[in-house]
């Protein structure tokens, strides 16, 4: 399978369209690179190509585990990944999510029995719940409260989980303190759910930069910034589909955009062999490609950008 | 390409040479002299010292909880203190610059192989390998549990280690993290995993036997229980007691090299930890993990100790993770000079380089970053070359910290002899690496050209020139070479009758496949 690779809508050689990407991000002033839905390789290209643009670069989903890593570091946390909890917890907290795939029977490895118990993820919430576990006065607490503190420090491992698409910094932050609240006389977890992508993109960003996603190059070195791509006068998508017009688009196969060049690309694991994310291990893992082609990874055609360019 | 390094001193003690002479490299090996032929690149060394390239067995530079860090503490990339989370090109071009080019990652759980070695990739020059974490595993802890055979146990260490690319087996507070999974907070080396007759002690003797078995050069790597705690000299020495009857390499040994003996109920113990070294089997080794004042992160797997410690870090944050196995945790920390604490850790670890007999069984570390970043190496080597130059360092510390220790009545200098003994024949024996740290012909032709000065800590910081494979890869500290090295892993013959077993308890007990974390071939390209 050739390349499909399309420069102002009409279909050219990959190569052209690869030159014509490069002449328009390399004359941008401010080039970004968003989206970034691709494998381990592909988002390490990205940022390859983001310090020789000094371009922005971000993961369109980055902001999840940005609220977590804000957890982390500002009160501290402790978190289990997904098969410990699945083989060890006896009680989940469900904070503001639903139950996730994997953990519906009872433990595996210790036996009994497993209980599920669901709260909302707010802060003031998980405050009360922990204002009354510590014994202090409190107001008048909303009804689910008493049974939730009755309840929770009988578990032997408990997680807590959370879904860090929808829960703000702060809730996250309050979730983190309550399970340290509790390890002072048994054990508790952190589980949280992050979108897989962007927890890829994250641990490949801080490997090779020691900084989260979003980043801003500048001069060669590497600046985290919140807003890192919000002024961008060229945008290069990776991944479909993008949220209105860019200049230049890396497509999956079937996808379509609105865009100056688009290019398409194969499937992680399915195309080709890839190293990704997955939530059920809380790991990187390497996959074989399922249906090998011929169609280019992500990478290759970073790497041919980057070459591209004057 | 014929390559010729001119007039050196050069000092090879595995060979017990020491001279000053011409060293000839062809194939990116070292060649016998061929002074008859014209060499197509000519490297003075007129007034230097020539070394293999150096190699560090202990150093925390790629994986999961080393990525952790940094996003802990994205503030250092930006700050003096950058080297205590450096990324990858920082690490192979500092490395490089000193005269490294083997570095050892050794704490790798083998459910994060894959993204250690893709780290590991991403680092210039250096060839790297990593120990596989094994010891606090559920399905282990199983085996063991259930009086399962020696060849069992063997079999599962040989499977799980050629699925991680691993060169060897790290041990890490043994059954202490599945202890705690279980709400136990502390553990010693006669505690029993809850629900088993499983003790630490049983741990460690079970891996040597499986790394007896497998035939895999690298003893087992131990870190004891009891990291860090007063008093814990005794934990130590009952180790090597009780496990030094086979290979044993114990980790970071200054972080057990104390006692109780002072108004503060901390002091030195290294002294009576060195005399139990030197009177050990030579089969018993350990390295040092000294510390070093400043700014540092501690990285570890024994995710124990990390959780008792989680709020004496400096900034005050913390990280800690219940993983399949050992998990870890991340606590940043500063090593203050006036410290009583610190100054005691810090003179323990020069005590232990000092006392202990034979270069060849104790190694160089900092255990980076814990005890100090590994860019601290250069002072460090310095301070064991120079009585006068410890007794300035000793003029700025604590009075009562150097007098719980023995460090102000020691004389003993290192020689350049020494310092090659212990950063490069001795690690490339413990490692199994034949092709390395050493220079007659058939060696690797990595080589480290040091100029000797006044300040011996700029000698030792950056090399004239570092070669690795024959190339130049470094020169004054310039990196010169982009490309990763190697990847050094064990091969060993194991009973392929234990993959249903694996893939039965990781089906029933974790829903996943066992072969998910398998490293491909791909990531482990140039694999030695």
């Amino acid at each position: 399978m050739t390349a499909e690779a399309t420069v102002d809508g009409s279909r050219v050689p990959l190569a052209r369209a690869i030159a014509a990407a490069a002449a328009l991000l390399g004359r941008a002033e401010r080039p970004a690179i968003a989206g970034l839905h691709t494998d381990a390789a592909g988002i390490a290209a990205a940022l390859r190509l983001a310090r020789r643009l000094g371009a922005a670069i971000d993961h369109a989903d980055s902001a999840a585990c940005l609220r977590d890593i804000d957890a982390m570091r500002t009160g501290g946390w402790i978190v289990a990944t997904p098969l410990q909890v699945r083989a060890r917890a006896d009680l989940l907290l469900l904070a503001g999510t639903d139950l996730p795939p994997g953990l519906d029977g009872p433990p595996t490895l210790v036996g009994g029995t497993r209980t599920v118990l669901r709260m909302a993820a707010d802060a003031e919430t998980v405050g009360a719940l922990r204002a009354r576990l510590a014994g202090r006065r409190t107001g008048a607490l909303p009804a689910s409260i008493a049974p939730l503190a009755d309840a929770l420090p009988k578990a032997r491992y408990g997680a807590v989980i959370w879904d860090s698409a929808t829960a703000d910094a702060l809730d996250i932050a309050m979730l983190c303190g309550l399970i340290d609240d509790l390890n002072a006389a048994t054990r508790y977890v952190g589980l949280p759910l992050e979108p897989a992508g962007a927890a890829c993109a994250m641990q490949v960003s801080a490997a090779l930069t020691g900084l989260p996603l979003p980043l801003h190059f500048q001069h060669d070195l590497p600046r985290h910034d919140p807003d890192a791509a919000a002024a961008a006068d060229a945008v290069l998508w990776i991944g479909a589909p993008p949220p209105g017009e860019v200049a230049v688009a890396l497509l999956p196969p079937g996808a379509t955009a609105h865009a100056a060049v688009c290019i398409g690309m194969g499937e992680p694991g399915r195309d080709h062999d890839t190293v990704l994310f997955d939530p059920a291990l809380g790991a990187l893992t390497a996959r074989s490609a399922t249906h090998p082609s011929a169609a280019p990874r992500c990478a290759d055609l970073l790497r041919r950008l980057e070459a591209a360019l004057c | 390409v014929l390559t010729v390094i001119e007039g050196g001193r050069v000092i090879d003690p595995a060979h017990g040479r020491d001279e000053t002479a011409d060293l000839w490299i062809e194939h990116g090996r070292i060649a016998a002299p061929q002074p008859h032929r014209a060499p197509d690149a000519r490297h003075d060394a007129t007034g230097c010292v020539v070394l293999a390239g150096g190699i560090d067995i202990h150093s925390h530079i790629a994986g999961a909880n080393v990525n952790t860090a940094r996003l802990l503490l994205p503030e250092l990339q930006d700050s003096p203190d950058a080297d205590a989370v450096p990324v990858p090109q920082t690490i192979g071009r500092l490395y490089a610059a000193m005269g490294f080019t083997t570095v050892v990652e050794p704490a790798i759980s083998p459910h994060v192989a894959v993204q250690a070695h893709q780290e590991l990739s991403d680092i210039p020059v250096l060839d790297t390998g990593i120990l596989a974490v094994l010891g606090n595993e559920d399905f282990l802890i199983r085996l063991l549990s259930r009086g399962e055979s020696a060849d069992a146990v063997a079999d599962y260490a040989g499977r799980t280690l050629a699925g991680a690319g691993a060169l060897g087996i790290k041990v890490i507070n043994p059954g202490a993290a599945a202890a705690f999974k279980d709400n136990v907070r502390q553990f010693g080396l006669d505690d029993a995993v809850p629900g088993t007759d499983v003790t630490s002690r049983a741990i460690v003797t079970a891996l040597q036997r499986a790394r007896d078995a497998l035939g895999l050069p690298h003893p087992v790597h131990l870190h004891c229980s009891n990291l860090g705690i007063p008093g814990n000299v005794e934990t130590a020495l009952a180790t090597m007691d009780s496990c030094g009857g086979l290979p044993l390499h114990l980790a970071h040994v200054q972080f057990y090299a104390y006692g109780t003996e002072s108004d503060l109920g901390f002091s030195s113990a290294a002294a009576r930890l060195a005399a139990a070294l030197n009177a050990a089997p030579a089969h018993v080794t350990a390295d040092v993990g000294q510390v070093m004042f400043g700014q540092t992160v501690t990285v570890s797997s024994d995710v124990l100790r990390q959780f008792s410690a989680r709020r004496s870090g400096h900034p005050r944050r913390w990280s800690i993770l219940d993983g399949d196995g050992n998990g870890g945790g991340i606590v940043p920390y500063r090593y203050r000079r006036r410290s009583f604490h610190n100054a005691v850790q810090w003179a323990a670890g020069l005590e232990l380089f000092l006392l202990t007999s034979e270069p060849s069984r104790l190694f160089f570390t900092t255990d980076h970053p814990n005890g100090a970043p590994f860019t601290a190496y250069p002072d460090l080597l310095a301070l064991l070359m120079s009585r006068e130059l410890r007794a300035q360092w000793m003029q700025t510390l604590p009075k009562a910290a150097l007098a719980a220790t023995t460090l102000p009545g020691i004389a003993r200098e290192y020689s350049w002899a020494e310092i090659a003994t212990m950063t490069r024949a001795a690690p490339a024996r413990l490692l199994g690496l034949a092709d390395r740290g050493h220079l007659a012909p058939g060696a690797v032709a990595d080589v480290a050209i040091y100029r000797p000065q006044a300040d011996m800590a700029a000698c030792f910081r950056n090399t004239v020139l570092t070669l690795k494979d024959g190339e130049p890869a470094s020169r004054d500290g310039a990196l010169l070479r982009a490309t990763p090295g190697r990847r050094l892993r064990a091969r060993a013959d194991f009973d392929r009758a234990i993959e249903p077993q694996l893939a039965a308890f990781y089906g029933d007990i974790y829903g996943v496949a066992h072969t998910a974390f398998d490293v491909p071939e791909h990531l482990l390209d140039g694999a030695a």
